[in-house]
């Protein structure tokens, strides 16, 4: 429908992005009729001529009562998604250019059953159905188009139920809340070590480093699934993970922006995270330094998330904190 | 990773069910008027969507579906010589509601499965067009409320509430939408007459016509299908006065009587009468443009004019039951001829009936006095072997002269068309009127109902100084037909209907009571049009006259204040909602902020007992078992709804004094 960007235009000046779980009211609910609702308006019409032009009193009867079933239909339209809460999406971080999943969940008033509530994003990926526990919960793919934090756009939030003879939607926009982790991109080889000896690496690949194993020991938090033994793990009942010798040649690596190769801002946060993708896998202790901001090298998935969290949000202001 | 925290039931895969049943509903009355092979179709493409739907049977494609609704289209052409007009329409809604249901797939097949519905709303109306009983009003409301219902399944593609769910909301719906629906209707501003004009399909029904030749009458005496009833308002007229004057039959082709064309005016013929007699008419339709009134007719009803025969003649055919309040003249004389209606009331065709045309001259020479001829005519059917019968003798040559002479048996159309024939030889204008003579009294005896079985012919000469005058011949053979109907008149009455025969079996009396259902249901919702609604609203609000403007602002403010109180019936529900435990803790808690008890937003109930046993000792015992009760039944781990009924009890009697 043409006149939905205009109405989102509108409602967006009077309604800003939203930060915590909102419960939908009357100011931000829509409501207009369907392509059926106008056949079905014609076709009333049409039954009203009937009536008149044959005198059927059971005719006016029956136009009158199905054009009030439509009236009540659209009041319960609108309120099928009164009083509904939209909380704010969770979102698992992903890397720019991929599709994001988030998950939206809504919450019916106590004690009610909503039918057929419908959430459709900004890109037209439509689901929904029946809202028949007090919360529940939706999957929605949307684009992650630029590192920083996930802006999940306008959600649609529509219903047609009883009758399918009207809809009625509101949009909700939350506070951009997940991350986009920059786009890997560039060269896979990793620098040099910054401490220790500086000395020409081998390019470090998943191959290369089964190569170094050294030995077990147990799992511990952090670990990478792609490092577990599962036939030992199995033989032990407890789970056990490779270990594999330190890479030769210094064992420690700061990713620089300043020193990344690449034009521009981007494209060195971009190399960057490549090469923390591989520096996690081959296993090596590795830094970052932004600027001012430096964070000592370790390893493992939580120091990855935290180094991968800071090149999404390089530059971002407060949010980077 | 993508988990589907919602499932969505395969769509289509409870689409089949009450779609299915709905339409069934719709189109199962429409088989008594559509050909017998268009119900074929239906049941065929029927049971074709029912085995594409188990047995995966293909579907047809598109062209082939075209070519299907190109051949029934000629075919209802063929059948009906059009395509336009009600049985033409209800027809192609049929044949088109059938080659639907072979287009509705399942996936995606949401859209046709609204037009479905729609055409099911669509054929509920097209029913109405042939029959608004009581029993269709009935069957109309189980069809819409089904097609709701189908209409919430298929619109929420397959998913939505459970069957028990949906009928509760369309019973909500409905409940809802009823006020609303009958403040329209009565207040709806009904306009007069057709907008366009009607085809002329409207006019295959039975009923006296616009001619009559042999058989005509006898034909309709039948059938015990109900013309029109008739409620006296004032007294009764006696039983021989009891003649309803339809149309006049005035021309003459030596075998059937016909209408003459008038022109409807404001101008009675009579111009001396006795007292008027006022009783009210609901006619059921008829087809034809007249109305009938006892003759002679002394008032016009809306949209009604009156010819110089003295016929009641409306601006559009009775389509629809239309209910009019009517005087009468009993006694009456009428003004003097014109040499033109003179003329036309004694012409003859020379060739037609040689020998009654003989025997009228010979009348014409031996009495001078036009009264004495028509004595003459009467002593000869009371003197000769004459009979009354439904069923006589073929007259295949010439319909008065055998009958008169040869055959001597007939009904009433036998009677009359002779009558006039010699009167208009003996030289007296005379002309045949049809109607209907008598009716039935209903079982309460506050109305009577007049049936096609009552359907009569008589005559009226015109003598000098009393002008038209009628003259009953039936009533010279068989005077019982005048005073108690066919029945008892002929030998054989087991050829007319059950209704017609005035018996007393029990079945008979059974229909009778519902007859009175059925006429209260057509003066109240079938005969509502411009002219009742106007009545109405004189009756209830004083105020006559009222125009469309006055019924427009009537109906705004009563629409508005109707929708206001539901808003507010919404609202109280709403804010109660659906939680009775928490309804009664509300009304607790209102009723001790009423003593200036009010609960604090963040006390519990425990708390707030506490607080309440502190400020009011009195209360406090009351209070807390209340209280106590309630935080058992709110919080407790498996509530006992005994114990909820229980509480209730107990909030009734509480009535805390400051």
């Amino acid at each position: 429908m043409s006149v939905e960007p205009r109405i989102l235009r509108w409602h967006r000046r009077r309604h800003p992005l939203l930060r915590t779980a909102h419960p939908l009211t009357r100011r931000s609910i829509y409501i207009l009729p369907t392509r059926t609702g106008l056949v079905f308006t014609a076709v009333l019409l049409a039954m009203l001529g009937w009536s008149i032009n044959y005198n059927a009193s059971l005719g006016f009867a029956l136009v009158f009562l199905l054009g009030t079933i439509a009236l009540e239909a659209m009041r319960r339209t609108h309120d099928n998604l009164l009083g509904l809460t939209v909380h704010p999406p969770l979102a698992e971080p992903v890397f720019a250019g991929d599709t994001a999943f988030i998950r939206l969940r809504l919450e019916a008033p106590a004690g009610e059953i909503r039918y057929g509530v419908v959430v459709r994003t900004a890109a037209g990926v439509e689901t929904g159905g029946d809202l028949d526990g007090p919360l529940a919960a939706l999957d929605l793919p949307v684009p992650a188009q630029r590192r920083g934090r996930l802006a999940s756009g306008a959600l649609r939030v529509s219903t047609c139920f009883p009758l399918g003879l009207f809809t009625a939607w509101t949009w909700v926009e939350f506070q951009p809340s997940g991350l986009v982790w920059p786009q890997p991109a560039g060269v896979a080889q990793l620098p040099a070590g910054t401490h220790g000896k500086p000395q020409q690496q081998p390019a470090r690949t998943e191959s290369a480093g089964d190569e170094d194993f050294a030995g077990l020991r147990p799992w511990r938090r952090g670990d990478p699934a792609t490092h577990v033994a599962w036939k030992p793990s199995a033989r032990s009942g407890q789970l056990q993970v490779k270990q594999f010798s330190a890479p030769p040649g210094g064992d420690e690596l700061m990713l620089d922006l300043a020193s990344a190769p690449g034009d521009g801002i981007e494209a060195r946060l971009s190399q960057l995270t490549l090469w923390t993708i591989e520096a996690d896998r081959a296993d090596v202790r590795f830094g970052l330094r932004l600027g001012a901001t430096e964070l000592a090298p370790a390893r493992g998935s939580a120091h990855r998330f935290e180094v991968l969290e800071r090149l999404a949000l390089y530059g971002e202001g407060a949010d980077a904190a | 990773m993508r988990p589907e925290a919602w499932t969505r039931p395969a769509p289509g895969a409870r689409l089949y069910g009450l779609p299915g049943l709905a339409l069934l509903c719709a189109m199962a009355p429409h088989v008594t008027v559509v050909p017998l092979w268009l119900a074929a179709v239906f049941i065929a493409t029927g049971l074709w969507r029912l085995g594409a739907e188990a047995r995966d049977w293909a579907l047809p494609n598109r062209w082939l579906l075209a070519a299907a609704t190109v051949a029934l289209c000629g075919a209802i052409g063929w059948q009906y010589r059009t395509l336009f007009g009600r049985e033409a329409g209800v027809a192609l809604l049929y044949a088109m509601t059938s080659l639907k249901l072979l287009e509705w797939r399942v996936h995606g097949g949401q859209r046709d499965a609204l037009v479905l519905m729609l055409l099911g709303y669509l054929l509920v109306m097209a029913r109405m067009l042939y029959d608004q009983g009581p029993v269709t009003a009935l069957w109309a409301l189980a069809s819409v409320a089904l097609t709701l219902a189908a209409q919430v399944r298929v619109a929420s593609d397959g998913g939505g509430p459970p069957v028990a769910a949906v009928a509760r909301l369309v019973g909500g719906l409905l409940a809802r939408a009823v006020p609303l629906a009958l403040v329209l209707f009565v207040l709806f501003p009904r306009v007069p007459g057709p907008l366009w004009s009607l085809p002329q399909d409207a006019a295959a029904r039975t009923g006296v016509g616009e001619d009559m030749s042999p058989g005509t009458i006898a034909e309709l005496s039948r059938s015990d299908a109900v013309a029109f009833r008739v409620r006296f308002t004032g007294g009764l007229p006696a039983a021989d006065r009891r003649y309803w004057r339809g149309p006049v039959l005035d021309r003459y082709d030596g075998r059937t009587w016909r209408m003459s064309e008038e022109l409807p005016g404001e101008h009675f013929p009579q111009t001396e009468a006795s007292q008027a007699l006022s009783y009210v008419v609901t006619l059921e339709p008829s087809g034809r443009r007249w109305l009938y009134a006892l003759d002679l007719p002394d008032s016009l009803p809306a949209q009604t004019g009156v010819t110089a025969s003295g016929m009641l003649m409306r601006r559009s055919a009775v389509t629809e039951v239309v209910r009019y309040e009517q005087r009468s003249v009993l006694e009456y004389r009428t003004g003097p001829l014109t040499s033109w209606e003179r003329s036309r009331a004694l012409r003859l065709p020379s060739t037609a009936a040689p020998r009654a045309q003989a025997l009228g001259r010979e009348w014409r020479t031996r009495f001078a006095d036009p009264a004495e001829r028509v004595q003459a005519a009467l002593t000869m059917f009371r003197r000769e072997p004459f009979r009354y019968t439904l069923s006589p003798p073929l007259t295949p040559t010439d319909a008065v002269d055998e009958f008169l002479f040869d055959t001597r048996a007939g009904f009433c159309e036998h009677y009359a068309g002779a009558f006039v024939a010699l009167m208009r030889a003996a030289e007296v204008p005379a002309r045949v009127v049809t109607g209907y003579l008598g009716g039935e009294p209903s079982p309460g005896g506050d109305y009577f109902i007049v049936r096609q079985s009552d359907a009569h012919a008589w005559a009226e000469v015109w003598l000098e100084g009393r002008g038209w005058t009628r003259i009953d011949p039936t009533a010279a053979i068989a005077p019982e037909r005048v005073e108690r109907g066919t029945a008892s008149a002929i030998p054989d009455p087991d050829s007319l209907s059950l209704l017609s025969r005035r018996g007393e079996s029990w079945v008979a009396i059974a229909l009778l009571k519902l007859d009175a259902l059925e006429y209260a249901w057509n003066e109240w919702v079938l005969a509502y049009g411009p002219e009742r609604q106007r009545e109405l609203l004189g009756w209830l609000l004083g105020w006559r006259d009222i125009d469309w403007r006055g019924l427009i602002l009537l109906l705004v403010s009563a629409l508005a204040i109707v929708g206001l109180a539901l808003a507010l019936l919404n609202r109280r529900s709403r804010r109660q909602g659906r939680d009775p435990l928490g309804r009664s803790y509300a009304r607790f808690c209102a009723r001790l902020a009423a003593i200036g008890l009010a609960r604090q937003a963040s006390e519990g109930p425990l708390s707030y007992r506490a607080r309440i046993a502190r400020l009011r000792p009195d209360l406090a015992d009351a209070t807390g078992q209340i209280l106590v009760r309630y935080a058992e039944l709110r919080f407790g781990e498996h509530p006992d709804p005994q114990r909820l009924r229980e509480l209730n009890a107990q909030l009734r009697r509480f009535r805390p004094r400051a």
